[in-house]
């Protein structure tokens, strides 16, 4: 029986991800200053 | 629905489930039926975690917000991006880590065994019938565009998810998961693509876009502080910032797809995907609403988007009332039609007092015309009897029926069965994992094979499908019932979160303390929900900050074990 899963042995290291937080909250800003142009704009 | 459109729906059906089975490997061990042995690509879990998400009352209700109210409902998901990140930080190492199937399995890890019972249980009790909510509300819907009985539709969404479930686990599910976001994705923008070129020639893009904002539609943020407003900024910023954590880390239907990923840096990555891609998927169904909404500007709307209502208005004692709204609102729509193309005509004028007047002009026949529809709707609200009835989700499968060349009708049906049946499937296979996990194994059999767990989550899978569907029958005759799922979900949705906060957070808090502080967290949120108007988005920031504040003190008060430390918890696993 398999009491606990497994942790395969790729998870030993684990590479940076942080650009991927500030490149999402960067995204973010950008969509919202997009979507305010859209309404200002079309109104 | 031409036969060309009913075989790609048939084919694709097919094709799906046969395809979803073929894939499916290692589910002859409980690790793989319920794991994939941690061997799905980082994508394909992303894609996941989406689809499970999006289900067919997205499709078609986001695609009737769209239509009649504009871009604002996409503020709900303005918390979202935040929440991926924080649960890609604080979360998923946690819970990858401590070598679990279940979320809830590592409450008793961290706490105790009743923690973990109480919030799996809860888990079982709202998603049991969530279930069933999502497919009767598609059903209700789609046995009237298809013209079939709602059991039968209600067994065309759901034996498949049953099907597919049961034979292949997870695997099965992430797999047609992945199939099917591509077809939803597609679909959708072939739809948006056919609108934008099916505007009228004398109707440019901008133009288009000009008369869809001078109804108000292209306003996506609204700042104005109002906690009974679901659809604000802050309240999408803040209580959706919440919502999203409870989902996305607490409910075992999502924290199951991203256990599957093959490293905690490939579940990072499919949460991030969410993160990077959900806003602009919500807008791209709003948008289909808005380009539907502006065809129907230029091309005759029926009255009411759903025929069997309008036939049984028709038949009955207010016929001839139901006749005379009709003539109103064809006119209404021919003078709207005029003050559209006086619009944009004035728009490339470029004189500012002929915009606003010819502004004015066209938002009054809107108006007109929105006031007409809701006498409509009011009217098959009394003569149906059903209260709860909204002829907005009416509206995109009618469009797709009426207006789509045949091939396309066929994808997009598929695409809205389908979108249901994914959800429905990623429901059935974390209600059977929780179910043998925290239950099963944990409280009936605790030792046997891997070939007795596997036998026994096939019948949960079987049961959870049977009840699913039972409610959605029942829930297609009480249309209420629905209503009161979704509030009954949210008394303790961020409540659970709020227990996980306390786990990953807070060192010194112990089983007693977050037993009762989950107790008191639903119980306030209860209180709030019958005695004021709060909107439920903040339901779960009071559910988890309650719960949170109240560990701590009872923490600090009670005399309970040795507390241990969550790093501790992942590091002994």
């Amino acid at each position: 029986m398999t009491l606990r899963p497994t942790l395969p042995s790729s998870d030993t290291v684990d590479p940076p991800i942080a650009h991927h937080y500030v490149l999402i909250l960067i995204i973010q800003v950008i969509v919202l200053l997009g979507l305010a142009w859209l309404a200002a704009h079309y109104r | 629905m031409h036969p060309v459109d009913w075989t790609i729906l048939i084919v694709v059906m097919v094709w799906i489930v046969y395809d979803g089975l073929k894939r499916t490997t290692d589910s002859g061990e409980l690790e793989g039926y319920f794991l994939a042995k941690r061997s799905i690509p980082w994508w394909a879990a992303g894609l996941s975690v989406m689809a499970t998400q999006l289900s067919a009352i997205t499709m078609v209700g986001t695609t009737g917000q769209g239509y009649t109210d504009g871009l604002r409902f996409v503020q709900m998901y303005y918390g979202l991006p935040l929440a991926m990140i924080i649960l890609s930080i604080a979360f998923v190492p946690f819970f990858y880590r401590a070598k679990v199937y279940t979320a809830y399995e590592y409450l008793e890890q961290r706490f105790d065994a009743k923690t973990r019972s109480l919030t799996s249980f809860l888990f079982l009790v709202s998603r049991g019938m969530s279930c069933g909510v999502i497919i009767s509300a598609p059903a209700v819907v789609m046995s009237i565009i298809l013209g079939l009985d709602i059991t039968a539709t209600a067994m065309l969404i759901g034996l498949p998810a049953i099907i597919y479930t049961i034979f292949g686990g997870v695997q099965a599910v992430t797999w047609t998961d992945v199939k099917i976001m591509v077809l939803i994705i597609g679909g959708l923008i072939a739809t948006l693509v056919t609108l934008a070129f099916g505007l009228p020639d004398q109707i440019a893009l901008s133009d288009a876009l000009n008369i869809a904002g001078a109804t108000g539609r292209l306003e996506a943020i609204d700042f104005k502080w109002n906690p009974n407003e679901t659809y604000s900024f802050w309240s999408g910023t803040i209580g959706g910032l919440f919502l999203m954590l409870s989902y996305f880390g607490a409910d075992q239907s999502q924290v199951q797809r991203y256990l599957t990923a093959k490293s905690v840096h490939a579940a990072r990555h499919s949460l991030l995907m969410s993160a990077y891609y959900k806003i602009p998927l919500q807008l791209l169904v709003l948008m289909v609403g808005i380009f539907i909404y502006l065809f129907y500007i230029f091309s005759p709307p029926p009255l009411l988007f759903n025929r069997t209502q309008d036939e049984r208005l028709r038949a009955s004692g207010r016929a001839a009332e139901y006749q005379a709204l009709e003539q109103r609102f064809t006119g209404a729509i021919d003078q709207r039609r005029q003050a559209a193309e006086q619009l944009a005509t004035a728009e490339r004028s470029d004189n500012a007092a002929s915009i606003a007047f010819a502004r004015s002009g066209f938002s009054a026949w809107d108006g007109e015309v929105r006031s007409i529809r809701q006498t409509a709707t009011t009217m098959a609200r009394e003569v149906s009897g059903d209260r709860n009835y909204s002829d907005t989700n009416y509206v995109f499968p009618r469009f797709i029926l009426t207006q789509l060349p045949i091939g396309l009708i066929g994808l997009l049906m598929v695409a809205i069965i389908l979108a249901a049946t994914d959800s429905i499937a990623a429901e059935l296979n974390s209600l059977s994992t929780a179910t043998v996990i925290d239950f099963y194994r944990r409280y009936v059999t605790r030792e046997a094979t891997d070939a007795h767990y596997l036998k026994v989550s096939k019948y949960a899978t079987a049961f959870w499908g049977v009840f699913a569907s039972l409610v959605a029958i029942w829930a297609a005759e009480l249309g209420s019932l629905i209503e009161v799922v979704n509030r009954f979900g949210s008394f303790f949705y961020g409540s659970i979160l709020g227990v996980f906060l306390l786990a990953f957070l807070w060192r010194r808090a112990h089983g007693t303390a977050a037993f009762i502080a989950l107790i008191i967290g639903m119980v306030t949120v209860a209180w709030f929900a019958f005695n004021t108007g709060v909107s439920f988005l903040w339901h779960n920031v009071i559910g988890a900050v309650t719960v949170f504040v109240v560990g701590i003190i009872l923490s600090a008060l009670l005399p309970g074990p040795r507390p241990s430390d969550p790093r501790d918890v992942a590091k002994a696993a």
